[in-house]
């Protein structure tokens, strides 16, 4: 394989947040009178909840603060532009970066765009934003790419209710790619229109399950497909040390895996295979539920903190969007990359999530199923959610809206 | 439902049952791979997969294998009226 490596961009730090709250799938099911058996098949052992003092801007910055903090001022500055990255817009024309980027305190001399394309987007934006950091337009330059989204699911969704999840990925690109240098030049991409799931209002996500499978079962053949008409020598079954795919559960992922490793000559590895280069990738996936174009994210921070990294390695990586969209694209990880998402303390901030029971569960649903419908004004009485919030003063809440304009706090 | 597009219930029995189907055969045998509890003669036309115990996964996964047995290629938008395994292999037969 000989992607040319010149010049160096990709991912200079990544960061997770996936809320302060999260509901055990057995007892979603449980509430809900599905069927106890079918959690086999989603491969999940929890799921995140949002709250009412959360939404698409509090995710995206909970998510980037610890990776604008850990800058040098010099280095903030040096963000010269910031990719929001939703399917849960607030808004037809402002975009949630605006707020994002009041809060991240980052420079006035900085492009800023919100981007949508279900839950590849962010996926789109990283490749844009590596392609022009790499062109040389403006020497030393990143980009933050940050998806954020938040959960309508509700009972309507049956077994898609207990697989979706709340939060955002922040990520950093820059020409210093500690966390993933990208293989440049080496990506495939294939899209396609069909409506396999979308969101035509803001109160209610529609999906035709059957269909969403199907094509995102067919975009990674397409894609990688794709990726192997650009990167001489490409092989899906021995060229990547480790895969992270865009994980809607990951029940899905082992049979993407298996359809993958089928296609390509080596089927009777598949299972053992799947252990090795893709279970380090699931776990996080597995507390969280689908985190849309923070996904594939997710999941690559589940690898780095779960696989021993002792090399540079390849990592293959796989984001597919309804609608749809989809890109296999990869790049070298190694020790420097583990370290540098171990020290974001991923894991721990999961694990400190509140349980909720159905019935707490249900109470907040009733309010956050609206979060996005847009009201003129609206106050949030943050009191009655301080049991959840870490304390501190480094968390964005939000407390609620004056004449369209959304007010946040630090609590 | 594309009522409009699907055709009539017996036009598909009849092509369907026809001996010797080779896309039944491929769609039994990618059934089979997946559910391997799966008799051979309980697929049949009339049947869902879903009537077999095929969860949305295993659906997935019985249509790409059996479009991998045929060596076609399907497009997604092209499976929406597919309502039963006879009218899954009606419209992988216009494809083979």
């Amino acid at each position: 394989m000989t992607p040319t490596i010149q010049p160096r961009s990709g991912i200079e730090a990544l960061n997770v947040y996936a809320g302060l709250a999260r509901i055990t799938v057995p007892e979603l099911l449980r509430g809900r009178g599905l069927d106890p058996d079918r959690q086999a098949n989603l491969m999940m052992t929890s799921r995140s909840v949002g709250l009412p003092v959360e939404d698409p801007v509090t995710n995206a910055v909970n998510a980037a603060r610890p990776v604008v903090a850990a800058l040098t001022p010099e280095q903030r500055d040096s963000i010269e532009l910031l990719v929001t990255s939703t399917e849960s817009g607030l808004d037809l024309s402002k975009s949630v970066a605006s707020y994002v980027h009041e809060y991240l305190g980052l420079s006035r001399n900085c492009r800023l765009l919100e981007v949508k394309q279900a839950c590849y987007a962010a996926t789109g934006a990283v490749q844009l934003a590596a392609g022009y950091l790499a062109s040389g337009a403006s020497p030393g330059a990143r980009a933050l790419v940050i998806a954020t989204d938040v959960a309508l699911t509700d009972e309507r969704a049956e077994y898609a209710e207990p697989a979706t999840g709340h939060g955002a990925a922040a990520i950093l690109v820059s020409d210093q790619p500690t966390v993933l240098a990208l293989d440049f030049g080496a990506f495939g991409t294939y899209s396609y229109e069909t409506l396999d799931s979308a969101r035509p209002t803001p109160e209610f996500d529609i999906a035709d399950v059957d269909r969403s499978l199907f094509a995102y079962l067919d975009c990674l053949s397409g894609s990688f497909a794709d990726y192997q008409s650009r990167v001489d020598g490409a092989d899906f079954a021995r060229g990547f040390g480790y895969l992270a795919m865009h994980t809607p559960f990951a029940g899905l992922v082992k049979a993407a895996h298996r359809k993958l490793m089928r296609e390509h000559g080596a089927a009777a590895a598949a299972d053992a295979d799947f252990q090795r280069r893709l279970l380090p990738s699931l776990a996080y996936p597995a507390q969280v539920g689908n985190l849309c174009s923070g996904s594939v994210y997710l999941a690559l921070a589940s690898l780095l903190d779960h696989a021993e990294i002792g090399a540079p390695v390849r990592i293959g990586l796989y984001a597919y969007g309804s609608g749809c969209s989809s890109e296999f694209f990869s790049g070298i990880a190694d020790p420097g990359s583990a370290a540098a998402v171990r020290a974001m303390d991923i894991g721990g901030r999961l694990a400190a999530r509140r349980d909720l029971s159905f019935a707490e569960y249900l109470g907040l649903l009733d309010i956050t199923r609206h979060c996005l419908s847009p009201e003129p004004d609206r106050v949030v009485d943050v009191t009655r959610y301080h049991e959840f919030l870490p304390g501190g003063g480094q968390h964005l809440v939000y407390t609620g809206t004056k004449q369209y304009h959304r007010r946040y706090e630090w609590r | 439902m594309t009522d409009h597009i699907a055709p009539a219930r017996d036009e598909l029995t009849s092509a369907s049952d026809a001996p010797g189907d080779r896309v039944l055969a491929a769609i039994a045998r990618s059934v089979r791979t997946v559910l391997p509890e799966i008799g051979p003669d309980q697929v049949r036309p009339d049947r869902s997969l879903s009537d077999l115990g095929c969860n949305s996964v295993d659906r997935a996964e019985v249509v790409s294998l059996a479009m991998e047995d045929l060596g076609i290629e399907v497009p997604v938008n092209a499976f929406s009226e597919v309502t039963d395994i006879g009218t899954l292999a009606r419209l992988l037969r216009a494809y083979a």
